[in-house]
């Protein structure tokens, strides 16, 4: 403790550069990862979401059925979002052993108007089950008009009234191929996580990734269907790791460096794909973020970000943002950036909308401190974070501001 | 003799941040031996995974902008403004040592209205434990004060 008394600034400068390699060593110096989301413009669902199995597939392939309802927990993880059983009990209860995992079947239909009418918001169709899955032919249903076509695909959000009368709106194949050791490729055996999450990111209403205008990867082969044709839409910059984008063999795709993700992989969700799900399914309370530190000094700039686009998420995804102080609008951009000339709290208030024009706010104060009483405040909050240091560096806990 | 010094110094200052760069490869080694396993199945529910595919890392950092911490006989908390997928409060046992440094970067978030930042695993409910509903809760695992 003399030392640090006679000689502050050497320990404050030694922790600096201790701070400094630790979090070069985390990654937190240097750019973020490269890592995506597009609308489909077919609407999106509500939190709450039923899903079934059509068919014997949770008698025929229990532990496929269990493996894919275990992969949905990324969406819940994600976003505001609950998959359930058609009587309300969530899916994962549903599927866990020693649950009744009966109720993921899908009900017979009943009758509307002369067509089926098949219950269940999404109702998935696996291989290998007593459901016809295997084109040419139409999906089961008096009334449905959908060709059985491709090994996997979903119909969007817009699409579950028009296909009420048909069996299924989604189909989810098997799909384990490794395309990244060039054709023909290797089978797994084991069906891919992201395999799911694309057909059910189309489900929710995302588009595929690799039909953007903007795609400037060379992950895309221009004979592609939709090859660089959708232009709108984008809620985050261009993903070539997203579960939206279809992975495709190494010799159509020269070009194409350090692809990590795609629908064949078991990579999850990119950061970005997470964005646009929060985004699309917002928390029950809509809560304005932001980024930034709400005391200052007097003289000193607020300056606080929106977090939405602070991650990545686009003009067409936010808009309409307004910070006022006090009730006078001080930015309609994603940042605010003000200078106070006197001590004095303020009131914040930060609203903007989503790109299906839902409002977010946030309201709170700001406070403004004399140098003197910041610098009192901030002291006694690092004098104790000192401490917490020089007694043990814990895993994951960092303390970059409080030295400045 | 100065020029002694400033070397000394440079080469302290170098060692410390070298230092650092190996607790931080230390401490990520450690997570990633724990991450590599399939994430952890959430208690009471599915997640069964019969194929054994590796799921995810599924830790991730959010923002809080803290509007209360509480102290408890077995947690302490932070309670965000935001949430995500319905969590918003953040919790750590008051049974394990390092409660007591959480709770002064979780109080000097909200004293001192800096960015916080929260490390946690949407898929660990092991909280209930300890009060950390799962319904509204998760167990921090780092957090970050900027």
């Amino acid at each position: 403790m003399n030392a640090i008394r006679k000689k502050p600034g050497i320990t404050v400068l030694m922790m600096l550069a201790l701070l400094a390699g630790w979090m070069a060593g985390q990654g937190i110096i240097g750019p973020p990862p490269a890592q995506a989301a597009l609308y489909w413009f077919q609407g999106v669902r509500s939190k709450n979401i039923s899903v079934c199995f059509a068919g014997n597939a949770v008698t025929a392939r229990p532990d496929r059925v269990r493996e894919i309802v275990g992969h949905l927990r990324q969406f819940e993880y994600a976003a505001n979002i609950r998959f359930l059983t058609l009587d309300g009990t969530s899916i994962h209860d549903a599927a866990a052993r020693g649950g009744n995992i009966q109720k993921l079947t899908c009900p017979a239909p009943t009758t509307v108007g002369g067509k089926s009418y098949y219950a269940g918001d999404i109702r998935v169709a696996l291989w290998n089950t007593n459901v016809p899955v295997d084109p040419p032919g139409m999906v089961p249903g008096t009334g449905c008009t959908m060709p059985l076509v491709g090994s996997s695909w979903s119909n969007a959000p817009d699409a579950l009234t028009p296909n009420r009368p048909c069996q299924y709106n989604l189909k989810l194949g098997d799909d384990d191929l490794d395309m990244t050791v060039g054709q023909p490729g290797v089978h797994t055996g084991t069906p891919w996580l992201n395999h799911t999450l694309h057909e059910f990111g189309h489900a929710l209403g995302l588009s595929h990734e690799h039909a953007r205008a903007d795609e400037n990867a060379g992950c895309v082969p221009a004979t592609a269907d939709g090859y660089h044709g959708v232009s709108t839409g984008y809620i985050t910059p261009y993903d070539k790791n997203s579960v939206m984008h279809y992975r495709y063999w190494p010799n159509e795709v020269p070009s194409c460096s350090g692809q990590t993700g795609t629908n064949y992989s078991n990579a999850g969700f990119t950061a970005y794909d997470r964005l646009a799900l929060h985004i699309m399914y917002p928390e029950d309370v809509r809560v304005a973020e932001f980024t930034g530190n709400t005391v200052v000094k007097t003289g000193e700039p607020l300056v606080l970000r929106s977090t939405w686009t602070q991650a990545g998420a686009t003009s067409y995804a936010v808009k309409n943002f307004q910070w006022r102080v006090d009730g006078v609008v001080k930015s309609t951009g994603d940042t605010l950036n003000i200078t106070f000339a006197g001590p004095g709290n303020h009131t914040l208030q930060f609203t903007y909308q989503d790109f299906l024009d839902r409002s977010y706010s946030f309201t709170g104060t700001i406070r403004v401190l004399s140098a003197a009483t910041f610098n009192g405040q901030m002291a006694a909050v690092a004098q104790a974070q000192l401490l917490m240091m020089t007694s043990s560096i814990p895993n994951f806990v960092y303390l970059p501001a409080v030295l400045r | 003799m100065f020029r002694s010094k400033l070397a000394t110094g440079a080469i302290a200052l170098a060692l410390m941040f070298l230092i650092g760069v190996f607790g931080a490869w230390a401490s990520q080694a450690s997570t990633t031996a724990v991450t590599a396993s399939p994430a952890p199945v959430a208690q009471g529910a599915g997640g069964d995974n019969p194929a054994g595919v590796t799921a995810p890392d599924a830790s991730t950092w959010v923002n809080c902008t803290a509007n209360s911490v509480g102290v408890f006989s077995n947690r302490i908390h932070v309670r965000c403004n935001e949430s995500y997928s319905g969590i918003r409060y953040f919790a750590y046992p008051a049974t394990n040592a390092a409660a007591a440094r959480y709770l002064s970067v979780l109080a000097s978030a909200q004293v001192s209205g800096h960015l916080l930042q929260v490390l946690y695993d949407p898929a660990d409910t092991s909280g209930t434990a300890y009060g950390c509903a799962a319904s509204n809760c998760r167990p921090i695992q780092g957090i970050a004060l900027y």
